[in-house]
């Protein structure tokens, strides 16, 4: 199912009629965000390593180009393949060459945003490759066709009788809703297929520059089974996943696992430095590793907005985001959601098609206080929305009301009667009604203008304003 | 050199010409991360071992402190007899074996004088295994296991129940301590373990025993 973000109004829509998914949703989210808050407080010194791993990431990421030549110069001495790949089609196209050149006819993937990025299991299953996703709850997305409603937990809004109904119909299993048997099912059908793939696709957490070596954190053990059984490996990273070394790693241990689930630690952590050595006879004969770009170049032109690579995929600002916790991963119409998503949509499809995204957000600021590494996501948009305003993606009208707006309030007088005129006018309608709002009124009630107009209303209660705590210490001062 | 690479790296350039405006860290900051760990960290050995159980309990392994390897090898043999395991790898340690000698022959295997393809199914079907691992971090409580030869990395994932030995001199404080280790560039491949794996993809339940062991029992030896 291909989603795009251009139809995110519809989707938000969707989501907020379906009162079972903002129950899903709702509970995922509040669970997650009290496993979060019960470690942070066991980690004095959290907002030091946040600032920590910023720097890491802006240190990796001002100096990309040093980095990425050392990284792929000692990932070669370590006997990795490194390919690279400009954009989703390059990858997709070189991604098939090794699988044709090494005969790879099945394919077990553990969770990669990456790949997702790619639509790499459409692609390969049309290239006639069979491609199965491992994580219990990728798993479970792909059953129903569906991409994955968080970074963290690709299945957070569904129930447990939805994967219930889902085991049922698509796998002929008989109805449970108990997630340890659901666990056992999808279990025995993945054991099979580990032991029996060709390749193990993954993702990369951090890539370590100076060791040339690279890892991935997990739970289920998915992870372990499908980098480490199959006769190839071959793992997909995004340019930005670099850090300096394996030192620089250890602020990101703790940030990463705690923010996302709780964790003070992943119960599997794997590293990842070349091909099995013949001495051990375990692990892959060959490990690929494939750098894409696919836009993020263009994103780091921009000093500011670069910042937004410094993401590690946490989902902590979806988990605290009041928006995301009402209408889920879906709305979003892309691989990346939530607020760390809607900076990424405009930039990564461009402001045409990400022209609504950046607009999905309340700019409460939440995502920025418990964004790991300090990505400063609401002004990140307001920078975003002002770049999709000027490149003309909005509509006609929009344009036209902001211009009107625009002229108005740079005329006093004008301004002044507007903002008092409504309220007189109103008096016409018989009772207590409001005017009607097109496309507004049909899902809240617009309040009744008030007869005096606002800056009348304004200086009545500066005058008459109780003394408020601000005042209190300007006179204590 | 791919045109790719050479594209790429030259975009990566382009863009960097322009100067990041972002904000740099506070003074100071890693260094009060560093005395907050080390004020954190115990000073003894018996303080890590300490440590470690305590981290390895609250995400549901089991972990017994032991005074010595023979204690340790009753130990294992008791803990099977209370769960007996159907079969046995042995990661082919010696002091895996060492711990194993006692126990009665049959199901116990050495999953290291396996080829790998015979080792791999032959694992993916056993009930438990005892691994011996490299180091063991206290601060979280995790294994270190580095894919090292002679040994297999494998029979610690695939079985259903895994006994790791830890020499109580292999604890280490933190992930910085095994990272600042004088043999770390010669070990690349290595997985950190900590605890059984698990799942909470179904309505943030936890389960325990996703792809990997439901069981993990750590037994440190004091040397």
């Amino acid at each position: 199912m291909q989603t795009s973000p251009i139809h995110t109004k519809t989707y938000l829509r969707e989501a907020l009629a379906d009162s079972r998914l903002r129950e899903a949703v709702d509970k995922a989210t509040q669970t997650a965000l009290k496993k979060r808050a019960d470690k942070v407080e066991q980690v004095p010194w959290w907002e030091d390593l946040r600032h920590q791993a910023h720097h890491i990431k802006k240190e990796t990421l001002d100096h990309l180009d040093t980095y990425l030549e050392r990284f792929t110069e000692r990932c070669k001495g370590n006997g990795i393949i490194v390919h690279w790949a400009r954009d989703a089609e390059e990858a997709r196209r070189l991604i098939l060459e090794v699988m044709h050149e090494k005969g790879v006819k099945k394919v077990v993937k553990s969770k990669s945003l990456t790949t997702e990025e790619l639509h790499l299991n459409h692609f390969l299953a049309e290239n006639g490759v069979e491609s199965l996703e491992t994580d219990l709850g990728e798993y479970i997305v792909q059953l129903l066709d569906q991409i994955p409603s968080h970074l963290t937990a690709p299945a957070l809004h569904l129930t447990r009788v939805d994967v219930g109904r889902i085991f049922h119909e698509k796998l002929g299993v008989p109805y449970t809703e108990d997630p340890d048997e659901l666990l056992q099912i999808a279990r025995a059908r993945l054991r099979e297929k580990f032991l029996d793939a060709d390749m193990g696709i993954s993702g990369v957490n951090f890539a370590m520059a100076e060791e040339g070596s690279f890892c991935i954190l997990e739970n289920e053990a998915n992870g372990f089974l499908t980098v480490g059984l199959p006769r190839i490996h071959l793992a997909v990273m995004g340019i930005e996943k670099l850090i300096p070394d394996l030192a620089s790693l250890a602020p990101f241990l703790k940030l990463l696992p705690i923010s996302a689930t709780g964790q003070k630690i992943t119960s599997y952590l794997h590293l990842i430095g070349g091909p099995r050595q013949a001495a051990t006879g375990e692990g892959p004969e060959e490990v690929h590793l494939l750098l894409l770009d696919n836009g993020r170049s263009s994103i780091l032109a921009d000093g500011q907005l670069r910042e937004t690579l410094f993401c590690i995929r946490c989902g902590a600002c979806l988990n605290v985001c009041p928006i995301y916790q009402q209408v889920g991963g879906h709305a979003y119409g892309w691989v990346y959601m939530g607020p760390i998503g809607i900076t990424l949509i405009p930039q990564y499809l461009g402001a045409a098609e990400g022209r609504y995204a950046p607009y999905v957000s309340s700019l409460c600021g939440a995502c920025y206080e418990i964004c790991p590494v300090r990505i400063n996501i609401p002004h990140h948009l307001l920078k975003l929305r002002n770049r999709i305003v000027e490149s003309h993606s909005t509509g006609v009208l929009e344009r036209a009301a902001f211009r009107g707006f625009g002229w108005l309030a740079s005329h006093p007088r004008l301004y002044r009667f507007a903002t008092w005129f409504p309220g007189k006018l109103q008096q016409l309608l018989p009772g207590e009604r409001a005017f009607r709002a097109p496309g507004y009124g049909a899902e809240r009630a617009l309040g009744r203008f008030d007869r005096r107009g606002f800056r009348k209303r304004y200086k009545s209660w500066l005058r008459n304003r109780p003394h408020s705590a601000a005042q209190g210490k300007e006179e204590r001062s | 050199m791919s045109h790719a690479r050479e594209a790429i790296l030259a975009r990566v350039r382009a863009a960097l010409e322009h100067p990041s405006h972002l904000p740099e860290a506070p003074e100071g900051t890693a260094a009060r991360i560093e005395a907050a760990v080390r004020a954190a960290t115990p000073a003894d050995v018996r303080g890590l071992a300490t440590r470690f159980k305590r981290e390895l309990e609250t995400v549901s392994g089991e972990c017994y402190v032991l005074s010595s390897s023979a204690a340790a090898a009753d130990k294992l043999a008791e803990l099977l007899q209370a769960a007996p395991a159907a079969s046995l790898a042995l990661d082919g340690d010696p002091l895996s074996r060492a711990a194993a000698a006692a126990l009665p022959d049959g199901a116990v295997y050495d999953a290291s004088a396996l080829p790998p393809a015979e080792r791999r199914s032959r694992l993916a079907e056993t009930a438990a295994g005892v691994v011996t691992a490299d180091f063991g971090l206290a601060d979280t409580g995790s294994l270190v296991i580095r894919f090292t030869a002679g040994r297999s990395g494998w029979a610690g994932v695939l079985p259903e129940t895994i006994y790791a030995l830890l020499p109580s001199g292999r604890l280490l404080p933190t992930f910085q301590a095994l990272a600042a280790q004088p043999d770390a560039a010669a070990h690349r491949n290595m997985v950190l373990i900590t605890g059984p794996s698990r799942t909470a993809d179904i309505e943030k339940i936890l389960i325990l025993g996703a792809h990997g062991p439901r069981r993990l029992v750590v037994l440190i030896t004091m040397e």
